[in-house]
């Protein structure tokens, strides 16, 4: 078995046996399972019944049906999928550089690399991370569905669709398709890896838990570009900026996808976002172990980005 | 099958702290690495294992460079350390998997070296655990309110819960689990009480029996001295002295006379007056450093011929504690 597979393993049974995620999941689950039936007791379905576009006064329905991917879906889209991304992320990136600074915490650094590569820790607590998010997310997706057809022949759950109908938003005009799966399970995974390896940077540079929150705070202001730039930009709607939060790095992460799902961009585009986006990937893989490597047994306060780089260029390592 | 370790070199900036260190086993027993506090013991020991980069020089085993692919090494760190929040079992079976061990053949292991190191009651706390039956309010009559304690399992320990040595102890567990063919121990016996010390002693000389490649850095001479047939002594950054150690011992000769006179009478003239240093005095016993074994002999005449009575007489090489103080001091004065 892959030494990769072997960290996988002991990080993932880890991460699930510990109080607090078990805590935070219940929680969640709870949140998941209760939400809806509750929102729809509470919540007020009915609205005005009509959408001023210019001069033009239109019922809800009338507007609805005008067939094409209108601006609220699309912005109630990237809004979602961004705010997925992001809680995605920095839920996991906790995990991560945790995962990657409590060797050197623990001074069992030195024990570990005479069984196994500094890359291959790396490697193998990001998937472990990965998985137990994704399965985490799988599980709350499965009880909200669950809750969804409970509630449904228990309450009335047509005031939530009308809710939603009434802000003009039209989910049926999204093709989820196994196109579109796929398109989202690619570029989310995509993302993950992108964020976790600056993160594992992160981690890589840090020799005590004192420094983790500095250390993160440069992938949480990457993460909030990404979303920010995505949900401030959709209303310009030109196409220099659908290409634009398409390719560039960070900010394509959260608007590729959809711009891909809005028709807005071809499969060619998203190849090129997804290729840049992997050789980002590659490029912060490699810098994150020769960082690691650089600073396994450093002790110190934290050092800059320049003494970093410096120290990571040394040769024999 | 042996270690070669040729020229060695570290700096920082500056500061040399490894300057060409070179040194090789060819035949399975202990090598000693010696020095004073930052003489570049561990940091030697890490450019061995590939932990710090190297700015010179190579360290082959068995003709290759010396990695996680060409050498099985188990190695206890100068610096402990374990996953404080993880149960010792799972940390144990995780390390052993990552040498591929199998989790049942690794749970063999566990329990044989726990027992070894007399660590079983914090890997199986259940076989240490009492359990207690009925307990009545009233002793020795029966009471309709017939407690029961409850038996509850005892809890996995976690590393956190450990005391040093025997966070030690599950160090030393994890270093020689896959039975490895060099085995590397950065200050084994520190911060070990005596019975402990015994403990990782006896586990050592096992080792040694198994013929396997050791190398030990220490500070405490009497204790490598036990187990060393090669030392290497640096000193900063240098290595000061090299070798088999019986043959150093040799070269140094039967210099130091342990002499226990009975009676008050105090030899302390006749001692100097005949060019004996006195290196210590405790009662009536003197450890005296000589030039050679007719300068003690000639000692022991003298003092023979004086009256004096000679209970024990023992003139024997110096040990490597003396040696190194005289060497180290020689290189500082």
């Amino acid at each position: 078995m892959s030494n990769i597979l072997k960290v996988f393993n002991f990080t993932f049974s880890q991460l699930l046996k510990r109080k607090s995620n078990i805590i935070t999941f219940i929680i969640m689950a709870l949140i998941m399972a209760l939400g809806l039936p509750i929102a729809s007791l509470f919540l007020d379905g009915t609205s005005s019944g009509v959408i001023e576009i210019g001069s033009e006064a239109l019922t809800i329905q009338e507007y609805l049906d005008k067939g094409a991917a209108n601006f609220e879906t699309e912005y109630a889209v990237q809004y979602g999928y961004s705010v997925f991304l992001m809680m995605v992320t920095i839920i996991a990136a906790s995990y991560i550089i945790r995962a990657i600074v409590e060797e050197k915490t623990s001074k069992l650094v030195e024990t570990l690399l005479v069984s196994i590569k500094s890359k291959d820790m790396i490697l193998g607590k990001i998937f472990a991370v990965m998985v137990y998010v994704l399965i985490w997310l799988g599980a709350l997706f499965t009880i909200f569905k669950s809750s969804q057809f409970v509630s449904g022949k228990l309450f009335d759950l047509g005031v939530v669709d009308e809710l939603i109908k009434n802000k003009g938003i039209s989910l049926d005009i999204l093709n989820l398709g196994f196109e579109t799966v796929v398109v989202i399970a690619v570029s989310f995974v995509l993302a993950y890896l992108f964020f976790a390896m600056l993160y594992a940077l992160a981690g890589a540079g840090c020799s005590s838990t004192e420094d983790i929150e500095s250390a993160s705070s440069a992938g949480t202001f990457s993460i909030l570009i990404g979303y920010f730039a995505t949900t401030i930009l959709l209303p310009i709607g030109s196409k220099g900026i659908v290409y634009a939060t398409s390719l560039i790095p960070i900010i394509s992460a959260f608007g590729a996808p959809i711009n891909f799902i809005m028709n807005k961009i071809g499969w060619g585009t998203l190849a090129v976002s997804w290729l840049i986006q992997a050789l980002m990937i590659f490029l912060l893989y490699k810098f994150s172990v020769s960082v690691y490597d650089a600073l396994i047994l450093y002790k110190g306060k934290r050092l800059k980005l320049g003494d970093i780089i410096a120290l990571s260029e040394r040769k024999g390592k | 099958m042996g270690l070669i370790v040729k020229n060695l070199f570290k700096k920082y900036g500056e500061k040399v702290v490894v300057d060409n260190l070179s040194f090789q086993m060819d035949r399975p027993g202990v090598y000693a690495l010696l020095g004073t506090n930052g003489a570049g013991k561990t940091t030697s020991i890490r450019m061995m294992l590939d932990m710090l980069s190297k700015d010179g020089g190579e360290v082959l085993w068995d003709g290759k460079p010396l990695s996680v692919e060409t050498c099985n090494v188990g190695y206890l760190a100068e610096e402990r350390g374990l996953y404080p929040k993880y149960t010792l079992m799972d940390q144990l079976i995780y390390f052993a998997a990552l040498k591929g061990i199998s989790k049942d053949e690794a749970k063999k292991k566990i329990a044989y070296l726990a027992k070894r190191l007399d660590a079983e009651e914090y890997l199986f706390p259940e076989k240490f655990q009492e359990t207690s039956g009925e307990n009545s309010l009233l002793d020795g009559k029966k009471s309709p309110l017939k407690l029961k304690k409850s038996v509850k399992a005892p809890k996995a320990k976690l590393a956190d819960q450990l005391s040093k040595g025997n966070q030690q102890k599950i160090q030393m567990m994890v270093a020689l689990m896959s039975d490895p063919e060099l085995i590397i121990l950065d200050e084994p016996l520190s911060g070990l009480d005596p019975v402990n010390t015994d403990i990782f002693k006896s586990v050592i000389k096992e080792e040694i029996e198994k013929g396997k490649y050791i190398i030990m850095s220490s500070h405490q001479m009497a204790t490598v001295e036990e187990f060393c047939t090669d030392i290497t002594i640096l000193d900063r950054s240098k290595s000061v002295l090299q070798g088999n150690l019986n043959e150093i011992k040799k070269s140094y000769g039967r210099v130091n006379l342990m002499l226990k006179i009975e009676g008050d009478e105090e030899p302390k003239e006749e001692i100097l007056g005949l060019g004996g240093q006195i290196l210590n005095k405790k009662g009536n016993e003197y450890h005296i450093k000589v030039r050679d074994e007719n300068h003690g002999n000639g000692i022991l005449k003298t003092l023979l011929d004086k009256g004096f009575t000679i209970i024990n007489f023992t003139l024997r090489e110096p040990s490597l504690h003396e040696i190194f103080i005289e060497k180290v001091g020689e290189i500082h004065e």
